[in-house]
């Protein structure tokens, strides 16, 4: 067994690429007789600063193995400690001081799978802070979604990781955890909250889009469905797809090493 | 309507109008209605600034403009400010007229709240000083109104606050009012809202009423009925950050109360439950 991995990302349309607030990681530890690959995405807040360093620490952190769904505020803190560290001592206008206090905010959703190097299947277990999703999909269909699954289930107020821990206080009540079985062929699909929100509002309409999703053939093409998807309008009156930043990293389980 | 995207390419704008006619030196709690009056605006605009900041800096997702009324009816900057209808919000972030030191109350992490230091900007000082010609601050807020929107037709509608204590004295602006409304982009007509400072005896505190009935005086009844409904985003953050229990119908309108709320319901992105 192994996992093929693509990552697809475009920030919000009329914003630079450096202000992209998304982040995404992966990390492969192949061991003896066993692997365990790790894949997470997180979406820094806009309403908050130094959220693109919180979004990267939490992925990497996650994707380094220092998750534990069960003691969060335990996971967490080390990262605070990195990111007071990236951002204190700056002289900086009062506005930014009382932001910076308030710290960054960021979801988080990651997965990790262990397999036998001859396996045709694979153990996996998920955390979720947050409206960022992680789909599994079988053939022309979504088998399974985390930790939200329907459209409504979006809002834009969501309960996010801070890296100010006075703002933690009632976060473990907000993590999500999950857990399976997954078999090759089978495909995983990490993504930030508008293209998830996207994702069950075409599916809903018609399953074409799974098969649209799992053709892309690189950056050119998803870059050309999310400028269309903004455009396109629903019958509801918004866009299809929010303009918002977009992360998706895509996984397919293969047989064979 | 109300679902424009506010961004910098597709600003909004914020208008403030605000009384510094003599009768804001009436006595009102432990201060008087003009310190009142200034402590409100000067709270609305840093709530503003510190939503519009990132790491970078400023960025510039509203215009704002501050007329005041009293002696006379204009912009009421100081500064290098003075003079200016409308401005870039980061031009106000950059010129507070001072920095004062205040106590904040902070979550402490542990479900509870302990006081810190923080720099508070103060763009205005209490002034109160001649008659309440609150007619003619309407038709000036409604002219420098059309000329936005004249520039930013598909823009999310201006939002306007108007801080008083509701004596006018050129006359009933129920119908300047009703003009100030009718403005609208695209995306829907302006939005006004009314705090009223009144030292009433039977007024209470009061947010975002349904219905008159509660209110104590005619100067809060014109004011009421002159307000815009709240829109539906607005409720909705009401209801689930404010603990309040409103419904279709509440009134952009509190008496002596806070409105920092419409402003945190200004959708600029995504904003944690958990940021306060």
């Amino acid at each position: 067994m192994r996992i093929e991995s693509d990552c697809f990302s475009l920030p919000k349309a009329g914003n630079r690429s450096d202000e992209y607030e998304d982040a995404s990681h992966i990390s492969t530890h192949v061991q003896k007789d066993a692997t365990i690959c790790r894949f997470a995405i997180a979406d820094g807040a806009s309403e908050s600063s130094y959220a693109d360093l919180w979004a990267n620490l939490l992925a990497s952190g996650y994707c380094f193995g220092r998750f534990d769904g069960t003691t969060i505020h335990k996971s967490v803190s080390p990262l605070l400690k990195a990111w007071q560290k990236k951002t204190g001592g700056k002289s900086l206008p009062w506005y930014a001081q009382e932001k910076l206090s308030s710290g960054a905010f960021s979801t988080l959703a990651g997965i990790t799978f262990r397999f036998a190097n001859d396996a045709e299947s694979a153990a996996f277990d998920g955390i979720a802070v947050g409206d960022s999703c992680i789909f599994h999909v079988r053939g022309d269909t979504v088998f399974s979604s985390f930790p939200l699954s329907t459209v409504d289930d979006f809002g834009r107020r969501p309960v996010l990781i801070s890296s100010n821990a006075a703002n933690n206080a009632r976060l473990h009540a907000f993590v999500h955890q999950w857990s399976g079985t997954a078999e090759a062929g089978d495909a995983f699909w990490l993504m930030t909250d508008a293209l998830a929100c996207w994702l069950l509002t075409r599916y809903k309409e018609d399953r074409s889009v799974i098969r649209r999703l799992l053709e892309l053939d690189g950056a050119r093409a998803f870059n050309h469905l999310v400028h269309e998807e903004r455009q396109l309008i629903h019958r509801k009156g918004h866009a299809y797809l929010r303009n918002d930043d977009v992360t998706f990293i895509r996984l397919k389980l293969v047989k064979g090493t | 309507m109300y679902s424009a995207e506010i961004s910098r390419s597709n600003p909004s704008c914020i208008l403030f109008i605000i009384d510094q006619s003599g009768s804001m030196s009436d006595p009102f709690g432990a201060s008087t209605k003009s310190e009142s009056v200034s402590d409100a605006i000067n709270r609305l605009l840093q709530n503003l600034v510190i939503k519009c900041a990132k790491s970078e800096g400023i960025r510039d997702y509203y215009h704002v403009g501050v007329i005041g009324y009293g002696a006379g009816v204009g912009p009421a900057f100081g500064g290098v400010l003075a003079g200016k209808e409308m401005v870039p919000i980061s031009e106000i972030a950059d010129n507070p007229s001072k920095l004062d030191k205040r106590l904040k109350k902070v979550p402490d992490g542990a479900s509870g709240l302990v006081d810190q230091l923080v720099k508070f900007p103060v763009w205005f000082e209490p002034v109160a000083n001649g008659g309440t010609p609150m007619c003619e601050a309407m038709r000036t807020a409604h002219a420098v109104l059309t000329q936005w929107i004249g520039e930013y037709t598909q823009c999310f509608p201006p939002v306007v606050i108007h801080i008083t204590d509701g004596e006018s004295t050129d006359g009933d602006p129920t119908v300047e009012m009703e003009q100030l409304r009718a403005l609208s982009t695209d995306d829907g007509n302006v939005l006004l809202f009314n705090l009223h400072i009144s030292d009433s005896p039977s007024a209470v505190e009061l947010r975002f009423p349904e219905t008159a009935d509660a209110l104590p005086d005619t100067y809060s009844r014109v004011l009421y009925e002159g307000s815009s409904p709240l829109t539906q985003f607005m409720i909705q953050v009401a209801n689930q950050e404010y603990d309040l229990n409103l419904s279709d119908g509440a009134r952009g309108f509190v008496l002596n109360a806070d409105l920092t709320l419409v402003i945190q319901a200004l959708d600029i992105g995504t904003r944690p439950a958990n940021l306060r």
